[in-house]
């Protein structure tokens, strides 16, 4: 998913937006909303900080392209800059960051008359949304990170700025976890 | 033997990246080996492989972006404090324009359905600014009877809205399926409160008030909506 557009292309875009290019920052807000809003709704799972997040990277993103250094892919930078600002949302909304929510699962806050789509609200009450959600939100991001947008250990650990082996640890103790909740997972896809 | 056991610990660690194609030539085939000998990584790997196809199968959870949030956004690169309005289209020419660009065979069913919007206008009391071509060519074209119909319709819903709510009035395009109708509800809020009407026309009521978002900006999105014909706020429903 992260290669939806080829990583040089996305790297000229940024270039352009580093040059207050206003129509580049538009393809870019295209190019990079919804996969914005997935990751920071699935990091946080506060369907209300997510659009303000997601605007607040956008914005950091025309603020700091200047400072992309070009050595990771850009997606890699973008989503280290919604990583950092989903997590200090959350510190604001008064989650402990790195907590692991056990006791959140059942008060999951599901509000049925909330600005949420109505397939946001459906993900979090799914079986798998559950289970998510008894990760921190640091180990939500190495998981999404891998599996929905196909980043490295090496990528992740310098989007987050953590060593790799940290990286390595929480996805670990997110499988474990994950592994006990969702028995069902992969019984039927491989034969061995 | 004495392979599986050194490495072990440390290539279980590396499963997810194995899996999602992002190892290293050298750690992949690492792991290959290490996998055809261990029972136990190969389950954690089918394992990990159900997890990462949920995961993606479940990745539909964002919304397309509203227009007047970029809207918004943009007016804050500059450090502006409040948003500027996308601006606002004019129903007027755009109905000419559609008109225009339209193959003669189509034009009669394209004007029952202009009618129907036109009807919609004066009912509710939208006021295109100017002349409007398209309103004079339909109404000649069929006589105006549907006008009469569809006005009468338009007004048949009470348009009361609770405290907190606006009443709308919404007409899709014809082809529009029930999902796309749902979908494009949904990203406004909207709930609907009647309809379709015999002329397919949806009251929709949506969250007024401070802390809802301005019905100009509602209205400026479904309006944008290809699939919406017609979008206006419903005659007499709070103001």
């Amino acid at each position: 998913m992260l290669a939806a557009m080829p990583a040089q292309d996305e790297r000229s875009l940024l270039q352009r937006v580093a040059a207050r290019d206003r129509k580049a920052f538009e393809a870019l807000y295209h190019l990079y909303y919804r996969r914005l809003f997935g990751y920071v709704f699935k990091l946080t799972r506060r369907p209300e900080l997510v659009e303000e997040v997601v605007n607040d990277v956008l914005l950091a993103v025309w603020q700091g392209a200047g400072r992309f250094d070009g050595r990771s892919r850009p997606s890699t930078w973008v989503f280290g800059i919604a990583y950092h600002k989903a997590l200090k949302a959350l510190a604001r909304a008064g989650v402990r960051a790195g907590a692991v929510e056990e006791d959140r699962v059942a008060a999951e806050p599901v509000d049925p008359e909330g600005p949420e789509s109505l397939m946001a609200r459906r993900e979090l009450q799914s079986v798998l949304g559950r289970a998510l959600a008894t990760l921190s939100p640091e180990q939500r991001a190495v998981v999404e990170m891998t599996y929905v947008y196909g980043c490295s250990y090496q990528e992740i650990a310098a989007a987050i700025g953590c060593p790799v082996n940290t990286v390595k640890t929480r996805m670990f103790h997110a499988r474990r976890k994950l592994r006990d909740l969702l028995p069902g997972l992969g019984v039927s896809s491989h034969g061995g | 033997m004495g392979h599986e056991a050194r490495g072990h610990e440390e290539l279980e660690l590396l499963l997810p990246w194995y899996v999602n194609g992002t190892l290293e030539a050298a750690e992949r085939a690492a792991l290959d080996d290490h996998l055809a000998g261990c029972p136990r990584c190969r389950a954690e790997l089918a394992r990990e492989e159900g997890l990462a196809a949920a995961l993606r199968a479940a990745e539909d959870v964002a919304p397309a972006p509203h227009p007047a949030q970029l809207a918004r956004l943009l007016s804050r690169l500059d450090g502006e404090p409040r948003a500027e309005r996308p601006p606002r289209r004019r129903p007027a020419a755009h109905l000419a324009a559609l008109w225009a660009g339209t193959p003669r065979p189509v034009r009669w069913a394209v004007a029952a359905q202009t009618l129907l919007v036109l009807a919609l206008a004066a009912a509710t009391g939208w006021r295109a600014g100017g002349a409007d071509p398209a309103r004079e060519t339909a109404a000649v074209e069929t006589g105006g009877a549907e006008f009469r119909t569809l006005a009468d319709t338009a007004s048949e819903t009470p348009a009361a809205a609770p405290a907190g709510a606006a009443r709308l009035r919404v007409l899709f395009a014809e082809e529009t399926s029930a999902r796309a109708v749902r979908a494009i509800l949904e990203r406004v809020g909207g709930r609907i409160v009647d309809g379709p009407s015999p002329l397919g026309v949806y009251t929709v009521e949506v969250p007024a008030g401070p802390a809802a978002d301005p019905l100009e900006v509602v209205l400026d999105h479904l309006r944008a909506q290809p699939e919406v014909r017609f979008a206006g706020e419903a005659a007499g429903g709070g103001t």
